[in-house]
């Protein structure tokens, strides 16, 4: 029998998520929205939106009320840290006379679907189902649009959505040196691990912070995303996934099978 | 023959059910007070907190707060953040735990007013099944000890913390929706001692008729302009109104 690993030429692969800048490639992050005047940014930030409630109905509108919480320019910019080249879109989900309900997470996505984004970063999630349907809906539509949704786990190894649906990158955190290493997890939902563990990231008003937690292990993989599709073109999400299991670093010698438990 | 309302004081024993009530509910707190408390050394943190949000799921507010400095609860639990900008409304809004160092900017309202500073931060969702019920904070080393951030271990303690808070938080929401009822059944019954015979035979009159049907309507009316999570939260509450009512009509 053959490994399968054999026919794949990692260290060529390797050699393409190095060089890759992430140029030409659109991201969303759909998140608290993001301080696109943060020196470390670099003008990375093309466009900023927010999903918000207008009497009872939802508008995605221009947004230019930064980041009040923090998290989406952390986001921003450790994608940024990875894919220098990339366009950044945000689009605020979380507040915005809302503390962010489903509803919000849902026209947002819609939207970054339907603006034709090349790579999706949501890092965030619900334990509800009652939307499940809908979530799961966009997701796929996504996939086959090829564009590629990378999302974070639940830290509490609760069932979270949309980190449980089989169509995009659910990811997990753990403490790595290099910020490019992934761990493949075989048989879990939560099938990629990255670094995400104080992270230093950005942080509103040209400061930085030091972040933990798996919101901030799921840009590490769009980064790397990011950096991947700038190279190799029309990549899909039905491909990236074999790229992304060829380049983990726990990679068993002899061709076994990784069990790497979910750490967090 | 004396009649009733001259042998008892009937509004001071209302009074005394309704203290009785609310001690119920200052135990509830002082079981997740004690919780926090057992936490600290656990996490390894000076300051612990748990924060549940308002009606509209807006702010979150302290519920109970221990504290290494003598006054700096008092303080707190006048206070609330704003969820949509603040990292403790963010991990309530999206379930992810967070831990960070340095987050000076974190909502320096907090730190304005009692005087601390946030150097260390750990903010732990409190979820039951699928809901979040709140958070819970975990705040600087204790003094003396190097300010280091929270490693994995204490991440995974606040998370287990977080676990056993759900059942008190569950409990408290229970017993504040009964202790408004139980003032509200109080409160009808002492107004018929005050209104003394002549309420006593007038069952119904028109207008309790439309104050017992208006609060009804408005609730409906109200349903239909809330937002998506206030809907979510009015269902959870009509769902344990519910309960009781049926459970009223089992016991009758």
């Amino acid at each position: 029998m053959i490994d399968v690993e054999e026919l794949f030429d990692v260290e060529r692969l390797w050699q393409v998520a190095r060089e890759g800048t992430g140029r030409g490639v659109k991201v969303a992050i759909v998140d608290t929205g993001v301080d696109a005047e943060h020196p470390a940014l670099e003008g990375a930030v093309k466009s900023s939106h927010e999903v918000a409630f207008r009497g009872r109905e939802l508008v995605c509108q221009p947004s230019t009320d930064g980041d009040p919480v923090g998290h989406g320019t952390a986001c921003a910019g450790i994608i940024h840290s990875l894919a220098p080249e990339a366009e950044l879109h945000s689009l605020r989900v979380i507040g915005h006379n809302a503390a962010g309900s489903l509803e919000q997470l849902l026209f947002g996505l819609k939207w970054a679907i339907d603006q034709d984004m090349h790579v999706i970063n949501l890092s965030l999630g619900t334990v509800q189902r009652r939307m499940n349907t809908a979530l799961h809906d966009l997701v796929d539509r996504a996939y086959f649009k090829s564009q590629i949704v990378v999302t974070a786990a639940n830290n509490q190894q609760h069932v979270s959505f949309p980190a449980h649906f089989a169509s995009l990158i659910a990811v997990d955190n753990q403490s790595f040196e290099d910020p490019l290493t992934i761990h493949y997890h075989l048989g879990q939902p939560i099938e990629i691990a990255a670094h995400g563990i104080y992270v230093k990231a950005p942080s509103p008003g040209g400061k930085f912070r030091w972040y933990t937690g798996t919101s901030f292990a799921c840009p590490h993989v769009t980064g790397l995303v990011a950096r991947l599709v700038s190279q190799i073109s029309g990549l899909t999400p039905f491909q990236i996934k074999p790229l992304l299991w060829c380049l983990r670093a726990n990679r068993v010698s002899g061709g076994g099978l990784e069990t790497g438990a979910i750490t967090n | 023959m004396a009649s009733a309302n001259q042998s008892a004081d009937w509004p001071a024993l209302a009074e005394m059910m309704s203290d009785r009530f609310g001690r119920l509910i200052e135990r509830v707190l002082d079981n997740l007070r004690e919780l926090l408390a057992a936490a600290r050394p656990l996490v390894n943190c000076a300051e612990s907190a748990l924060l549940v949000p308002n009606a509209k799921g807006t702010h979150l507010r302290f519920l109970v707060s221990v504290n290494s400095k003598p006054g700096v609860a008092e303080i707190v639990m006048q206070m609330s953040v704003p969820c949509d900008r603040s990292i403790a409304g963010c991990v309530f809004s999206t379930g992810q735990l967070i831990a960070m160092a340095n987050p000076d900017d974190f909502y320096q309202e907090v730190d304005q007013k009692t005087g601390l500073k946030t150097s260390e931060y750990l903010v732990t969702p409190v979820v039951d099944g699928e809901e979040i019920l709140g958070v819970a904070t975990f705040v600087n080393r204790p003094e003396g000890q190097p300010r280091e951030p929270f490693n994995q271990r204490e991440i995974e303690c606040s998370v287990r913390v977080a676990d056993l808070a759900v059942a008190g938080l569950r409990f408290y929401r229970r017993m504040l929706l009964q202790q408004k009822l139980f003032e509200s059944d109080l409160h009808r019954a002492t107004q018929r001692f005050a209104g003394g015979a002549a309420a006593a035979n007038t069952s119904l009159d028109d207008a309790t008729q439309i104050q017992d049907q208006s609060p009804l309507a408005r609730v409906i009316m109200d349903l239909e302009k809330m937002s998506p999570p206030d809907q979510e939260l009015a269902a959870d509450l009509l769902g344990v109104l519910a309960s009781h009512a049926r459970g009223n009509a089992m016991n009758w």
